[in-house]
């Protein structure tokens, strides 16, 4: 159990920067999830605080020592890799002594670790298999016992469910999440899967080509994320985006959507926006249709209708703006109706029109 | 389109002209199987039951039943040259598999220069038999040879040393021309396969803690060993049949008189090519022995 800390950590390939300045604290027990679409540098991040990468500049420090030249053996770490990495020509047990066998453990030891790690992750059976007479799922619990069976201060973990199917993923997901909380061992789990992350981190971290966009729990992300980025790789449908004009009145204010100006509602416990322009976001689940309280009423039309079983998505067109809303699944709007909105004060957040990055509210 | 009906059984009429293509693009391999391999091989069988000697050679000659055949498993010299030919073939494949595997690991990892060295790799593959066999003999002689002149220099050998004619020595030597010679095919065959084994095979291994030795047993060799086996095979099948190599460097002096020089010398020295053709035939009986269970345990 350990902290890993990445101080201002650079990556070039060549011309490619992939990494520029991540700073990042993965604090000791906690489960740190990156994420960020492909090619952002999530796995050149782990590959670095493994060892297997060193960084064009910047340092690494894990429970609280530099390991700049460390080789990655002597990190004691283990690497849970995506297409699972099992020693083909050995044994689902050989395959979990391994790590021992290299460092000398005894072999009475080494014997009763397998076992309860086998026991752990219920592969007890497989232990005299080989690798390809493995289901993908199979697979994926030797590769986690390989790297639990060390104990190590830290597992890293790169896409791990990426190969295995819908249902096994959330089982699996599950597990993963079990495991760690039952062995307290920090934890650097990579995904582009902003689902996982958010149901797996006890912390997500974004990352977009190389630059970290925000750290937080999984809520603080989603409900107030740093930027535009953020607010629409997290969520799925992702978070609307609005152009509005916020104009001061007295002690009120008005926000421009279009032609359409709507008041911003007193006593609702919230301040409005700063006055100028805005991107104003709103999740698709938290508008109300039809009548308020809240923020409105936004008139718009039905274009599109998608049911999704336990929701229904309606596209809307508001004033020439794309918004999505959710919709229980008995609700009756059809393309081409108008539809009035009305939005929780609570649950908006504004972006700079320029810079993408959120102004309001702060914090 | 023809009208329906006009021929009565159009997918017979495909066949037939599917089997007159077949017949076609096989003619050649065919002619050339026949000529090449199939005449010489009947032509020998036929030799080795005959009394062939300069005087019947071409012409009818008197059977022999298996009288060749008792003759040349009776003369000593051929079972001298079958013993010389295993330790040969043994020793030189295990010698050019050995180095084409170190090559292989070292031109692996990307490095300066790797793209020169993994030409020059192939030079004793690629150059002619003729002219790497003159180059060794003249760079071996025991008078003009830069070998003996450079050890000499160095103080590490009395006198000239006759390395193509004194036994042991020539054995050694004719070893080392053929895993000199011979390493690269195993060095292209190991590389294209070291190529295929996955990185983070390595990389897990280094984050469990296995050094290069370890990566190395652990990874690389249980990757490489049915390939090596494979490489090693073949070459064995080959080199036991390999005439010219030997022939150009000693010609079979000093003990290195293996057993296709053994059936040279008879048929074209002692001109009894109807022993000569026995001997062919058991060589061949041999090789048969081997590589049939050979190629049925890699070829599906
Ligand atoms: N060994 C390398 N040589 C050159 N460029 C590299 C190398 N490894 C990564 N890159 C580049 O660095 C960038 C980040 O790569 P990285 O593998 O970290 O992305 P990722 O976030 O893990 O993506 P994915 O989700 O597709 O795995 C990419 O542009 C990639 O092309
Ligand atoms: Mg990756």
């Amino acid at each position: 159990m350990a902290e890993i800390f990445l101080d201002r950590v650079t990556k070039r390939f060549g011309r490619v920067e992939a990494l520029r300045e991540l700073t990042l604290r993965v604090r000791e027990g906690e489960l740190l999830v990156l994420l960020g679409p492909s090619g952002c540098g999530k796995s050149t991040a782990l590959r670095i605080v493994a060892g297997l990468e060193a960084p064009t500049s910047g340092g690494v420090w894990i429970g609280g020592r530099r390991v700049d030249g460390v080789e990655p053996g002597d990190r004691d770490l283990a690497f849970v890799f995506q297409t699972y990495a099992l020693y083909p020509h050995k044994t689902v047990a050989e395959n979990l002594a391994f790590p021992l066998r290299v460092r000398k453990v005894s072999r009475e030891e080494e014997e009763a670790r397998v076992r309860e790690v086998a026991a752990l992750l219920g592969i007890g059976e497989l232990l005299g298999r080989r690798p390809r007479e493995l289901s993908g799922g199979q697979r994926q619990r030797v590769a986690l016992g390989r790297a639990i069976v060390r104990r190590p201060r830290a597992f890293l973990m790169d896409e791990p469910l990426s190969n295995l199917d819908a249902r096994l993923r959330v089982e699996m997901r599950s597990e993963i999440r079990r495991l760690q909380q039952r062995l307290g061992t920090t934890t650097v789990y990579v995904t582009h899967d902003q689902v996982e992350a958010m149901t797996l981190g006890d912390r997500v971290a974004v990352l977009r080509q190389g630059r970290l966009q925000q750290v937080g729990t999984p809520r603080q992300v989603y409900e107030l994320p740093a930027n535009r980025f953020v607010a629409g790789f997290v969520g799925s449908p992702p978070m609307n985006l609005l152009r509005i004009h916020v104009e001061r009145t007295g002690d009120g204010a008005v926000l421009h959507v279009g032609d359409q100006a709507l008041p911003w509602p007193a006593g609702c416990g919230v301040g409005p926006p700063p006055p100028g322009p805005l991107e104003l976001g709103f999740r698709p689940h938290s508008a109300r249709l039809g009548s308020g309280p809240g923020l409105g009423p936004l008139r718009a039309r039905v274009e599109e209708r998608e049911y999704l079983g336990g929701a229904v998505l309606l596209h809307l067109d508001a004033g020439g703006q794309r918004i999505t809303v959710e919709r229980p699944p008995e609700a009756r709007e059809q393309p081409g109706e108008g539809v009035l909105l009305y939005l929780s004060p609570r649950e908006l957040v504004g972006f700079d029109v320029a810079t993408g990055e959120r102004v309001w509210p702060a914090g | 389109m023809r009208p329906a009906g006009a021929d009565p059984h159009p997918a017979e009429a495909l066949r037939r002209a599917e089997e007159r293509l077949a017949w076609a693009l096989l003619a050649l391999p065919l002619v050339s199987v026949v000529g090449v391999v199939a005449f010489p091989l009947v032509y020998n069988l036929w030799t080795s039951l005959h009394e062939v000697r300069l005087g019947t050679l071409g012409g009818p000659a008197p059977f022999a039943g298996l009288a060749n055949y008792v003759r040349a498993v009776t003369e000593p010299e051929l079972w001298r040259a079958v013993a010389v030919t295993v330790a040969y073939a043994l020793a030189g494949v295990a010698l050019s598999v050995g180095l084409g595997l170190a090559a292989a690991l070292a031109v692996n990892r990307p490095f300066r220069g790797r793209g020169v060295f993994r030409a020059l790799f192939l030079f004793p593959y690629v150059a002619p038999a003729v002219s790497v066999a003159f180059v060794w003999r003249w760079l071996l002689d025991p008078v003009y040879g830069a070998v003996n002149w450079a050890l000499q220099r160095a103080g590490a050998v009395e006198g000239p040393v006759a390395w193509l004619s004194t036994e042991p020595l020539a054995f050694a030597t004719v070893v080392a021309f053929e895993g000199w010679r011979y390493f690269p095919f195993a060095m292209l065959f190991v590389l294209a396969r070291l190529q295929a084994v996955p990185p983070e095979l390595y990389e897990a291994a280094r984050v469990d803690g296995a050094g290069p030795w370890q990566r190395f047993r652990h990874v690389t060799w249980p990757e490489l060993r049915g390939m090596l086996a494979l490489v090693f095979a073949v070459r064995f099948l080959w080199t036991v049949n390999k005439f010219d190599d030997v022939f150009l460097l000693t010609g079979g002096a000093a003990g290195t008189r293996i057993v296709p020089l053994w059936i040279y010398d008879t048929a074209f020295r002692l001109h009894d090519f109807g022993t000569a053709a026995a001997g062919s035939a058991l060589l061949l009986a041999l090789l048969l022995g081997a590589g049939i269970p050979l190629c049925r345990r890699w070829l599906p």
